[in-house]
């Protein structure tokens, strides 16, 4: 059924001819030959090489930064930091990104996942099905790369995946050689700080007691200064208070007897004693001029008392302030040593930090240039389909190859490998519609192929291929005639009986059965 | 030999010189299958390639690989043969331009020159000012020193940052260094070539060719020797002549005691007698030939933390990390720890006529695979090996190295229990001295005190070892005739007395009386065992005395004999106490 369905397919599509259209085609022949492809293993898949090279694929190669150069130059500033630092520098952008990228294109390879999936597909079942036809030797479309030719191929697209892998070492060792150095320079720079640590606490240790003694000594300076001070001072002091309690007794004393004098006073008054009041007026008057005398005299000893005590707190102050200096500046020494300390090491750990920031900066370059690597290496593994074997093995796919011939040119049609659908289904669905269908569409429908990718592979790539290619256009012709299955013995017998199915099936008319038995199958 | 320390210079200078990818390139240029085994530069390892290189090439190939790849210009090598400054590679060394800066180096500051060197050389690695100052005298200031020495060339800075510094010996100069400050010179080694297996290009495993492999080992292991007999003949020998005419078996055994103990110290004595047995020298008696030699394999067995990997391995190849120092044979101990019994089958065709000492710990592991006791069995009596298996087969090969193994017994209160099932194992134990152990308390305590002594460094094995085992390598060098020693001393066999044969057939009987039946337990190979032991341990004399023959001494016969009645005893399930019959035969 398949062959008389094939036939009336050809017949649908062969040109009629008419007035106005093209001249009309004769079917030449149709002929089931089998397309070479070569499985070269690589590792646990298979790699498909189309043994005619009509296929290609193309691979892009993104070269990488010189990593022998980045090494050796981080190898050759491990000695000396200040040298690793501006290495670190000057690489900062030197895996920012791949240094070009460029496209190598190997004949005969074939990378279209579906392609190869359907590929797979095809190979896998063939392999399981017990008693697999063995296809006439002179239907087999010769490849024109043979089994080493193939391997080499392979070969090809093996060295750019082994190439990226060594790259992706590369890289991997960059990063470790890094990682390591820095590691290294993090370590001696705490050995330095540790270094300068003790350079400072032994300096600390020497001037401390020093700066300590010092301090001992000056404020022993000033307290007996101090005291010194105070001794004069208080002295001073003293015999003013003593002079001030004096004249306060004295005041005391003159007030005291100015009452007196004016008790006296009332009681010559009261005895009308004029002579005796005037007297003690006179006296009252001399006491008070005393008292006034005394209190101004008390005043000033007041005053003064305030002023020197004053004057000592003032010169105290001042010593006191004075000496604090120089006990600042002393201590000072101590202080500045401190910080001067800290400052260092702050500096070295920043240095640590800014190594870190450096190297990883570095490190996420890489490990992103890695990771591109590792992709562009996994879609080549994809290539491989993934059937293991262990040597390269020549498989064959089958396609019908359809010549239609007229006065001017010579036509080709190819169909892939198909499957029958289950016609019931379709039938139920679309039975109204079905009959108006062209004899084309209803086979169409019929002879579904098995894969898109496969068919799509025949009929546009390879056909377009076999028109462009006249010497390839020869080699199908020249296999394609011999193998027609038109000429074949007992074809008649086999397309009437395959018409038939058909019909009965309700997929051609019975008109167009006659037609083609008429032509193809007439007695 | 020279040739061997021009090596491991030619690979270090190799290793210093030329970058990961060149040496790759080198490899490939030279065709040396090492490199054939990896598709990427990135994958080989340095110093294996430097090796393979080193090994591979004379002067002449040297200096045109210099031509032809580009070295690293800014690295500086000064060693004995060769020498690479301002990138020029001279074939000369430069040893004569250090010794000249160090000799002005002293003059100028005498011994503190020498001691901040010796620092240097300790520590092992590049020094700051503050570790140096350490292991130097109070107030001793080592930077004009340094500074001295890195100008006239003797040291070089290893390091340097804003204010610190640090100083190291080249290693190419250490050995020299090492000699004018008259230090043990540890000779630089090299490490066998190990390939990893993820190195391996995926897709297409090359299948590792182990015989191959063994032979490489064997050839390092040699050199490891040459190396070490060397150092031994320029340096050390009049030293290892004095100390070997006050040397017998019973210092050795003093010495081992004062280490270890009364109980401890006799595995220790009989793994280092082994070593010396594995000379292999003839038995003689006064009339001729005996046909028997000294070599025999030794079996510790027991129960588990008596002290007989110790004995087997630790004394033997040394424990770093637990301070003990190597008392065998340098090169000629073959540790076979973690390998199959298929694959020592498969190695040991590497060996054929060449004696080394196997060192296997937990050789009950190899009976777990069935069939092995047979050519184990054959193994053991050094006669012809053939193995078949249903994809090869292995031989045959005649095996002639010694064993020396342990393996864990359940002890029972009488005798013991073997754990290998295997009921053939008997015939390889009795191809073996044999030595059970019991933890009893005392030997308890004796492990346990001589941990705490190692611990506390109480115990200075450093001296001991250095000099015992120069003497046990020249011993066996002379005894195996050694090119470097074969003219200048002679070839001594070990002579059977008859005070020997007397002694063991006295001690034979006084056993045989004390079993109370017919059947014994034990076979005849024990007395073959004793006079082989009481040979070996008489090797330690060869320089005691001027005859062209090694008499059996006294002292090793005792030991025999003791342990062929104590054995004899454990066979027997003790069903007589050795004590009584030693008391009775001394």
């Amino acid at each position: 059924m398949e062959i008389a369905a094939l036939l009336c397919l050809a017949e649908a599509q062969r040109k009629k001819g008419g007035i106005l259209a093209a001249p009309s085609e004769t079917l030449a022949f149709v002929s089931k030959l089998y397309y070479p492809l070569w499985m070269v293993p690589w590792e646990d898949d298979s790699v498909i090489v189309d043994g005619l090279r009509i296929f290609s694929c193309t691979l892009t190669y993104m070269k990488p930064p010189d990593i022998e150069f980045f090494i050796e130059h981080i190898k050759r500033s491990t000695s000396v930091r200040e040298l690793y630092r501006s290495v670190l520098k000057a690489h900062a952008q030197t895996f920012k990104d791949f240094l070009a990228e460029t496209h190598i294109t190997i004949e005969g390879i074939i990378s279209d996942k579906q392609l190869l999936s359907a590929i797979f597909n095809y190979v896998e079942r063939e392999l399981q099905r017990e008693g697999w036809d063995k296809p006439k030797s002179s239907a087999l479309i010769l490849p024109r790369l043979d089994k080493k030719a193939a391997e080499k191929t392979v070969e090809k697209l093996v060295q750019n995946w082994m190439q990226i892998q060594s790259e992706i070492k590369g890289l991997s060792y960059a990063i470790e050689v890094l990682k390591k150095e820095t590691s290294f320079h993090e370590e001696k720079i705490l050995q330095e700080i540790g270094q300068i640590e003790e350079i400072y606490q032994k300096e600390l240790s020497r001037i401390k007691p020093q700066v300590n003694r010092r301090v001992q000594s000056l404020m022993r300076e000033r307290d007996i200064k101090l005291e010194s001070i105070s001794k004069a001072s208080l002295r001073e002091l003293r015999a003013k208070l003593r002079e001030k309690k004096r004249l306060e007794n004295e005041l005391e004393k003159l007030e005291r007897r100015k009452n007196e004098y004016e008790k006296r006073r009332e009681i010559r008054k009261s005895r009308k004693d004029e002579v005796g009041v005037a007297r003690w007026n006179y006296r009252i008057k001399e006491c008070e001029n005393k008292i006034s005398e005394v209190r101004g005299r008390l005043q000033a000893v007041s005053a003064f008392i305030e002023y020197s005590r004053r004057e000592h707190e003032a010169a105290i102050s001042k010593l006191k302030q004075d000496y604090q200096v120089l006990i600042n500046r002393e201590n000072k020494k101590i202080t500045e040593l401190e910080s001067m300390l800290n400052s260092e090491v702050q500096a070295k750990r920043k240095e640590i930090e800014e190594l870190h920031v450096d190297t990883s900066a570095i490190i996420t370059h890489i490990k992103e240039l890695i990771k591109r690597k590792q992709e562009r290496a996994a879609s080549l593994k994809r290539i491989g389909i993934p059937l293991m074997q262990k040597e390269t093995t020549l498989v064959y796919v089958p396609f019908y190859l359809i010549q239609y011939q007229s006065e001017s040119e010579i036509r080709y049609h190819i169909h892939a490998p198909a499957v029958a659908t289950d016609y019931r289904g379709i039938l139920m669905k679309i039975q109204k519609a079905f009959r108006t269908y062209s004899l084309e569409a209803r086979i169409n429908l019929l002879l579904r192929p098995r894969a898109k990718a496969l068919n799509k592979m025949f009929s546009s790539v390879v056909l377009q291929r076999i028109r462009e290619d006249r010497a390839l256009s020869r080699v199908f012709r020249a296999i394609g005639r011999p193998n027609n299955i038109l000429d074949a013995a007992g074809f008649k017998e086999k397309l009437r009986k395959g018409l038939e199915e058909l019909r009965s099936e309700g997929w051609i008319k019975h008109d167009e059965e006659e037609t083609i038995v008429k032509v193809y199958a007439a007695k | 030999m020279a040739v061997d320390d021009k090596l491991v210079e030619r690979r270090l200078l190799l290793k210093r010189v030329f970058p990961k990818t060149e040496l790759f390139n080198i490899g490939r240029q030279l065709n040396l299958p090492y490199f054939k085994r990896f598709t990427s530069a990135w994958d080989i390892k340095e110093e294996d390639a430097a090796l393979e290189i080193a090994e591979a090439i004379n002067d002449e190939q040297l200096k045109q690989i210099f031509e032809t790849h580009q070295p690293r210009e800014w690295t500086v090598f000064r060693g004995q043969y060769y020498t690479f400054e301002d990138g020029v590679l001279v074939l000369e060394g430069s040893w004569k331009t250090i010794e000249a800066g160090l000799r002005q180096a002293r003059r100028k500051y005498g011994k503190k020159c020498d001691a901040v060197l010796k620092v240097l050389i300790e520590a092992g690695e590049s020094c700051g000012l503050k570790r140096i100052k350490r292991g130097l005298k109070r107030g001793v200031d080592p930077l004009p020193i340094l500074e001295v020495l890195e100008r006239l060339k003797v040291i070089v800075t290893a390091y340097k940052g804003d204010k610190y510094q640090e100083w190291e010996i080249p290693e190419e100069t250490i050995p020299f260094i090492q000699h004018a400050l008259r230090l043990p010179r540890v000779p630089l080694q090299i490490a066998p070539v190990k390939i990893s297996p993820t190195s391996v290009v995926r897709g297409k495993p090359e299948k590792l060719d182990y015989i191959e492999e063994e032979r490489k080992l064997i050839a390092r292991m040699d050199r490891e020797l040459d190396e070490y007999l060397n150092e031994l003949v320029k340096h050390r020998l009049e030293a290892t002549i004095k100390f070997g005419k006050e040397f017998s078996i019973a210092s050795l055994a003093s010495y081992l005691k004062e280490l270890f103990g009364k109980i401890l110290y006799f595995d220790s004595l009989l793994s280092i007698t082994q070593q010396y047995g594995l000379a292999d020298v003839e038995i003689v008696h006064q009339h001729g030939k005996t046909g028997k030699k000294t070599g025999w394999n030794l079996s510790l067995f027991g129960e588990p933390g008596t002290g007989k990997s110790f004995a087997t391995r630790d004394m033997i190849l040394g424990k770093p990390d637990a301070k003990i120092p190597p008392h065998g044979i340098p090169g000629r101990n073959r540790y076979a720890g973690g390998i199959t019994p298929a694959r020592f089958i498969r190695i040991g065709q590497a060996y054929v006529n060449r004696v080394f000492n196997f060192i296997v710990p937990e050789f009950n592991d190899w009976f777990r695979y069935k069939g092995m006791v047979e050519p184990l069995k054959l193994a053991m009596e050094r006669g012809e090996i053939k193995y078949e298996m249903h994809r090869e087969v292995i031989g045959p090969y005649r095996f002639s190295s010694f064993f020396s193994v342990n393996y864990n017994v359940a002890t029972l209160g009488r005798g013991y229990e073997v754990t290998v099932q295997d009921p053939n194992f008997d015939a390889i134990e009795d191809r073996m001295l044999c030595r059970l152990h019991r933890l009893t308390k005392q030997r308890y305590l004796e492990i346990a005190r001589s941990q705490m002594r190692l611990v506390y460094g109480k115990i200075d094995i450093e001296k001991g070892a250095q000099k015992i085992r120069d003497h046990l390598t020249l011993v066996y060098a002379i005894e195996t005739k050694h090119p470097l020693v074969k003219t200048r001393f002679p070839y001594k066999p070990v002579m059977l007395t008859p005070k020997a044969q007397e002694m063991i057939e006295k001690a034979r009987n006084a056993i045989l009386e004390c079993i109370p039946h017919e059947v014994v337990r034990f076979s005849a190979r024990l007395e073959d065992h004793a006079i082989r032991f009481a040979c070996a341990a008489s090797l330690p004399s060869y320089f005691n005395s001027n005859l062209n023959f090694i008499p059996v001494s006294e002292d090793a016969l005792r030991y025999a004999i003791q342990l062929f009645v104590e054995e004899a005893s454990v066979r027997s399930r003790e069903e007589f106490d050795p004590k009584e019959i030693m008391e009775k035969l001394f």
